[in-house]
């Protein structure tokens, strides 16, 4: 025989109570690990979701705006050894439809891609043939469109620009559509990369998969003179391993060509010269700059399309020459103009001068448009005087161009001046004369100015100059070289993502839902763990006598304590290998409950079941150490008290103050209670003045108010104890005085009432009309959003004609448009992480009084710092939950040339329907993205006949791709995800409360078994059974009473400063629904544990005396 | 020669404070006592006067509050808590006037407790054959393997007699240790105290309230007021 007999025999034989001690540590390790695999598992599908997006494809190679030629990866590929994947894609928005308009969808990804896509795919057999011209679907699309394989549906896509339809002279106003009635060839599966994004994203994959080839014939058309180079691309995926990534970085360096920069190096048709010409017509200054650097005496030239070249003075014979071409250029020798050359003065041709009748001297007037916010044109003009008569030069060849003029969209390519279509209105009649120049001259200045002048004029934030000329074949051979060299494909809005590593930061996700649970579960962990304790403890104190005669007959404490000890190991390795299993049954029920009921918590994610084997063995390890650890810390005392007592006072020891488990002794002094009201008194006040958020405070006002409320009750039940004996008042009442135990279900009663009915009191209902300005729909009532980009203000006569609007329907609405630059969803919609939100440009001026301010106000975003900072506003839960920043923290971005910039988390908007971007002012905004055109969403405000008026413009708009959304529906998607998460919580607190009840009926039970014998006596002097259980009801219900008030009081203290300050919405009802519920469910227990621990009067027990 | 007591007791006194602001209860008062190897000392007096107190001092399981305690050359409140678990484990049998067995262990295992205490290092099988061989002794050799509550009352106390021999105490303390017994059994138990007292001259201090059992001992001492003094039966 060893000691492990006793230590077993003491296991088997108390085995009944050790079954509810397991109970209680299986319900705690149930939660915890349970809590640790439902993280895993959520973790483990959206890692799943990451594979299926992206299969082998690890990074990305992205041209921001512009587009490159798609041979750039073959010339990669050809420089690379084997082993890495390089493809090419053009991926744009569309709408596709039914030939009969009968299914349509918005907002689509069109994807055009060749056949080296599917080698990214982890079933590369069942993938699409693209040699056939057609249409495939992703699996969420696919079901949209309803259409069967082989029906035709139509494709429309806005033709690309060559350059921002926001910028002067970027041809008609109108977007230009291309589409395509092809087959629709059926659904690409998701092992085929069918789920296929860029973007992590809960949003559904919604990609049409078209042959790169047949995108790239009709996108392209006007991108080159004779349509015959048409193979553009925007991305490149690529997969590898990091070294190889970098090989295919330096390789796309090495072979980044002029072409792919959209650059071109012209060779002029006079002297030795060429011109550095962009196919965005407009040259950025980061390329101008670096040209200056390499090649000093480059000569820059802006050309313009003026209204009009009207004469001033002299003996004018006709009024104007309407819409000419008329360049700036840099005064120096040799030049058109020379050095000296005055800002004020112009060089006009010859057949202005005739046409005019002007001389030198004389003065002229150029009339122009600028293009302000929202194509609004603005007609400027400026005096120049004539400083020179040029000779005319050579006529134009057909289908060639003057030296001097880019290639405008729908100008160069127009045949006769009835084409034109420059984006401006045609106000002046164009002459026979103005057509004849144009034949024999195309686009050749009519007049020539200072380049000074000219950018004055006409600069823009696209560039300043649309050509730099530079002399000698050898120079502009080397020029270019040097210049490309220089340029990396960086400085074009080339950008390098690591689609790998940022799928696998976004895994992690703002909710960390094994925190989230393990929070959410804390009280009912605590509750079983206070619940094992305590009925360990019971079985301790029954052996007290045991423990007693172990030290006299020469047992150290030592030993005696590791009998003990390693009985509470092997309960709790019992309890814990319970719980294990039951935590199967709880991730199951739990993923079963988050694919169902609370859905919105996952953004209806179909989460599978996939615990890790470090968070089982984690969690099974931390609650075998947790619940040894509670089972150590109330077995630590006992055997500190004498043997002699032990043996003499056995299970009643604890009364005369000896072992046992009794946290309440420590709640009793009254310097600690003062300390904790005043605390209490001091953190209101500071919560109310600093206006903390709702839910800190809330739960550090309730957590001081519950420990003051049970020093409290401690020290009144001890006075009240003390008066009683002394007074022998009401004595039947307080025969029980072990106060350790009671003050332990009242402690649990207490927190879980307090978090149950905080739950309760938090959960939101949206506002029921949205005009209220200040309210969370900020006045608006529906966002709309359009696929493809709209560039004007819709208010505006322009677009009233364009659109065919009925204005009237229009009048009294507010329509905010909001310039859009994509980023991660850092909304409560996304289970992602997302590092870089969308960045919105908002029009201040327009914002004023909307939205309610925590921190901040619209104006704050106006406002300059210091360190070239960009103030941004974002919505507090945005700022709190999915960023996990504060104000004043930094967010980094890149603008479109490639530079870092950071934005201010500066202003905090009180629970809006703006969740998930940053919003920047609009001007901020175009900084960054000059390029970045028109507009696809807008905010429409409040008004009379609101949705007449919506609906209007989503069927005028159609062919854009209109969708709308009102944003109390916006708003509720995020209230019912904060709503589904406290319900998660009052699911788990109400466990917890329920473990808190059977804490209670523990008590009660084992209040009757000990005092049986009191009973029996009372029994025996002519008390009648339900008097008894009368008397043991009313001793009890003081704790539900008090464990209920308590909770209760602490819950309402909590939520003070949120009512006070209107920072959050309390539902009464709630709070007083809960509450009561609590109370009915706890009585209930409590009479039901007294019916059944004294079903009659125990006087058997009296023969033992 | 002169011979050492076995026990020397010298100016006890024991005092217990009592309710708020009331002067110490002294339960002991100036006790003075010697016991020498292998005799047998019966301990009487009324309810509460201090016998079993006496007894626990003795064995160390209650602290004086002045005076001192000799057991076989050792001062015994001088010790350490382990010198006085090692002390009581291999000098002191103690008998309670309830058994205090182990409900979860057979009576043989009850038996062997104390030689689990870990003090000195016993072969198993050893510990086990002298524990059958007690259980023999006491007239149990048919009850090795029952668990307590499948034993009578004297049944149980005669275990417990066995577990306080088991590791060949020279002192035996027992209190009251037929209170619980009718008089068959506490006959009996008490024949077997005297016998063993015999055959391993164990020296053997019983708190009684039994004359007749007092009567058989070497010595009587009785208690009052808190005072010890020997009686002639």
């Amino acid at each position: 025989m060893t000691i492990w007999r006793i230590i077993f025999a003491n296991l088997k034989h108390s085995r009944r109570q050790h079954l509810g001690t397991c109970l209680g540590l299986a319900f705690a390790s149930m939660v915890l690990i349970g809590s640790l695999s439902i993280g895993d598992s959520v973790r483990a599908t959206l890692s799943y979701r990451a594979t299926e997006r992206l299969g082998l494809i690890t990074h990305l190679f992205m041209s921001r705006d512009g587009y490159f030629q798609s041979d750039l990866a073959d010339r990669i590929l050809d420089s690379l050894d084997q082993g890495v994947k390089v493809s090419p894609a053009l991926m744009t928005t569309g709408i596709i439809s039914s030939p009969d308009g009968k299914v349509r969808a918005s907002g689509i990804t069109v994807l055009g891609i060749d056949q080296r896509f599917f080698s990214f795919a982890q079933d590369t057999e069942s993938v699409p043939d693209l040699t056939n011209y057609g249409f495939w679907a992703s699996p969420d699309l696919s079901p949209e469109l309803g259409t069967e394989v082989g029906s035709r549906l139509v494709l429309r896509v806005e033709e690309p620009s060559l350059f921002s339809r926001d910028a002067p002279l970027s041809g008609e106003r109108d977007a230009r559509f291309i589409s395509w009635n092809r087959p629709y060839f059926g659904e690409v599966k998701p092992a085929a990369l069918g789920n296929f994004s860029l973007r992590a994203s809960m949003e559904p994959s919604r990609t049409v998969f078209v042959p790169l080839s047949m995108l790239q014939q009709d996108m392209f058309e006007t991108f080159t003179p004779n349509q015959d180079q048409t193979n553009f691309a925007n991305l490149l995926l690529v997969s590898g391993i990091e070294q190889q990534i970098k090989d295919v970085g330096d390789a796309l360096e090495t072979n980044w060509s002029f072409e792919d920069a959209g650059l071109q190096l012209k060779k002029l048709s006079g002297d030795e010269e060429w011109c550095l010409r962009s196919r965005s017509v407009f040259l950025p200054d980061s390329i101008v700059e670096t040209a200056r650097q390499i090649h000093p005496s480059v000569q820059g030239e802006l050309t313009y399309l003026v209204n009009a070249i009207r004469g001033q003075g002299g003996e004018a014979l006709e009024s104007l020459i309407p819409y000419s071409m008329v360049t700036g250029v840099q005064p120096h020798p040799g030049g058109v103009l020379q050095p000296g050359w005055e800002e004020d003065k112009v060089a006009l041709n010859q057949w202005v001068a005739n046409d005019l009748n002007l001389s030198v001297g004389d003065f002229v007037t150029l009339e122009y448009f600028l293009l302000g916010e929202r194509r609004e044109l603005i007609e400027n003009n400026r005096s120049f005087q004539i400083g020179k008569i040029l000779p005319m030069p050579g006529k134009i060849p057909t289908g060639q161009e003057s030296d001097w003029t880019p290639r405008f969209p729908g100008l160069s390519d127009a045949e006769n001046c009835g084409e034109w279509d420059t984006g401006i209105p045609i106000k002046h009649k164009i002459r026979k004369k103005d057509e004849d120049y144009w034949d024999e001259y195309r686009g050749t200045p009519k007049a020539f100015i200072s380049l000074k002048a000219a950018q004055d004029m006409w600069g823009n934030r696209w560039g300043n100059l649309t050509g730099m000329r530079i002399t000698g074949e050898q120079n502009s051979r080397k020029f270019k070289d040097q210049l490309i060299q220089k340029m990396s494909p960086e400085s074009f809005g080339m950008l390098k993502i690591d689609l790998k590593k940022n799928s696998e930061q976004a895994i992690e996700g703002p909710v960390d839902f094994r925190q989230l649970f393990l929070s959410f579960g804390f009280f009912v962990m605590l509750a079983g763990l206070t619940l094992s304790a305590l009925i360990f403890g019971f079985s301790l104190e029954q052996r007290n006598r045991q423990v007693g005669m172990l030290l006299s007959l020469g047992y150290s404490p030592t030993r005696v304590n590791f009998i003990t000890w390693m009985e509470a190991g092997l309960v709790c390795l019992i309890g814990t290998s319970m719980g294990l299993g039951w935590s199967w049954f709880f991730g199951h029920a739990t993923i079963w409950m988050l694919n169902g009921a609370w859905g919105d918590a996952v953004s209806n994610l179909s989460i599978f079941y996939a615990p890790q084997w470090n968070s089982v063995i984690l969690g099974t390890g931390t609650s075998l150490a947790v619940g040894f650890l509670s089972l150590f810390w109330i077995s630590r005392k006992q055997t500190k008290s004498r043997p002699v007592e032990l043996l003499q006072a056995g299970e009643f020891l604890n009364r005369t103050g000896g072992s046992g488990f009794y946290p309440g002794r420590y709640l009793g002094s009254r310097g600690t209670e003062l300390l904790v009201w005043v605390g209490l008194i001091f953190l209101v006040i500071n919560s109310l003045l600093l206006e903390l958020p709702a839910g800190p405070s809330f739960f550090g006002i309730g957590a001081l108010a519950l420990t003051g409320g049970m020093m409290r009750i401690v020290r009144a039940e001890k006075v009240h104890a003390d008066k009683n004996l002394r007074g022998r008042k009401n004595l039947l009442f307080h025969l029980d005085s072990r106060t350790g135990r009671k003050m332990t279900v009242v402690g649990m009663l207490a927190v879980g009432t307090f978090l149950v009915v905080g739950a309760g009191a938090f959960r939101q209902q949206g506002p029921e009309e949205s005009k209220n300005f200040k309210s969370g729909t900020g006045g608006f009532s529906h966002i709309f959003k359009t696929s493809l980009p709209l560039y004007d203000d819709l208010h505006s006569e322009g677009a009233g004609e364009l659109f065919d609007l009925n204005t009237g329907l229009l009048d009294g609405v507010s329509i905010i448009p909001v310039r859009a630059q994509s980023g991660d969803d850092a909304s409560c919609l996304n289970l992602h992480q997302s590092s870089q939100p969308p960045l919105y440009g908002l029009p201040i001026a327009q914002m004023s009084g909307r939205f309610a301010f925590v921190e901040g106000n619209w104006s704050t975003l106006t406002k300059r710092s210091k360190e070239g900072l960009i103030p941004a506003a974002v919505d507090q839960n945005t700022l709190m939950w999915s960023l996990k920043k504060k104000v004043g923290d930094r967010v980094a971005y890149l603008d479109e040339g490639g530079e870092k910039f950071e934005v201010e988390l500066a202003a905090v908007l009180k629970g809006s329907y703006l969740q998930g971007g940053l919003y920047l002012s609009e001007e901020n905004w175009i900084k960054k993205f000059p390029r970045g055109g028109g507009y696809k969403e807008f905010w429409i405000g409040s008004a009379e006949h609101i949705d007449p008026a919506v609906d209007h413009l989503t069927d005028r708009l159609l062919n854009y791709g209109a969708q709308n959304q009102q944003t109390l529906d916006r708003l509720n998607q995020f209230r019912r995800v904060e709503n589904t998460y406290l319900s998660i919580f009052q699911a788990l607190g109400g466990m917890g409360v329920l473990l808190g009840t059977m804490g209670l009926l523990i008590i009660v039970l084992r209040n009757l078994w000990e005092r049986r014998k009191e009973h029996a006596i009372l029994g025996a002097v002519g008390f009648s059974l339900g008097k008894l259980q009368f008397i043991v009801i009313q001793e009890n219900i003081r704790i539900i009473f008090a464990g209920l008030l308590i909770g209760f009081g602490a819950g309402l203290v909590g939520l003070v400063p949120a009512v006070m300050g209107n920072k959050q919405d309390i539902s009464l009802v709630s709070l007083w629904a809960f509450g009561i519920c609590l109370f009915i469910f706890s009585l209930f227990s409590l009479i039901t544990g007294v019916r059944i621990g004294l079903n009659k009067i125990p006087l058997h027990s009296l023969r033992d005396e | 020669m002169k011979m050492t007591p076995f026990i020397d007791i010298r100016n006890l006194t024991k005092a217990y404070p009592i309710a708020e602001d009331g002067a110490p209860l002294t339960v002991l008062s100036g006790i003075e006592l010697k016991v020498f190897p292998g005799k047998t000392l019966a301990l009487v007096g009324p309810s509460g006067s201090g016998k079993s107190t006496l007894l626990n001092i003795i064995s160390g399981l209650d602290s004086p509050t002045s005076g001192e305690v000799w057991v076989s050359g050792n001062k015994v409140h001088d010790m350490s808590a382990k010198q006085a678990a090692s002390f009581r484990n291999q000098t002191i049998g103690f008998i309670f006037q309830s058994h205090h067995l182990l409900p979860a262990l057979t009576a043989l295992e009850n038996v062997m407790i104390p030689g689990l205490a870990g003090h000195e290092k016993r072969k198993d099988s050893l510990l086990k054959e002298r524990a059958i061989e007690l259980l023999k002794k006491v007239g149990l050799s048919e009850r090795v393997h029952h668990l307590p509550s499948q034993l009578s009352g004297g049944e149980r106390q005669r275990v417990a007699v066995a577990r306080a021999l088991i590791n060949e105490p020279k002192l035996l303390l027992a209190d009251e240790p037929t209170g619980a017994l009718d008089q068959a059994n506490a006959i009996r138990l008490m024949e077997l105290l005297f016998q063993l007292n015999q055959e391993f001259e164990t020296t053997l201090l019983v708190v009684t309230h039994s004359m007749d059992l007092a009567q058989k001992m070497d010595g009587t001492w009785s208690f009052e007021h808190g005072k010890l003094s020997q009686i002639k039966l």
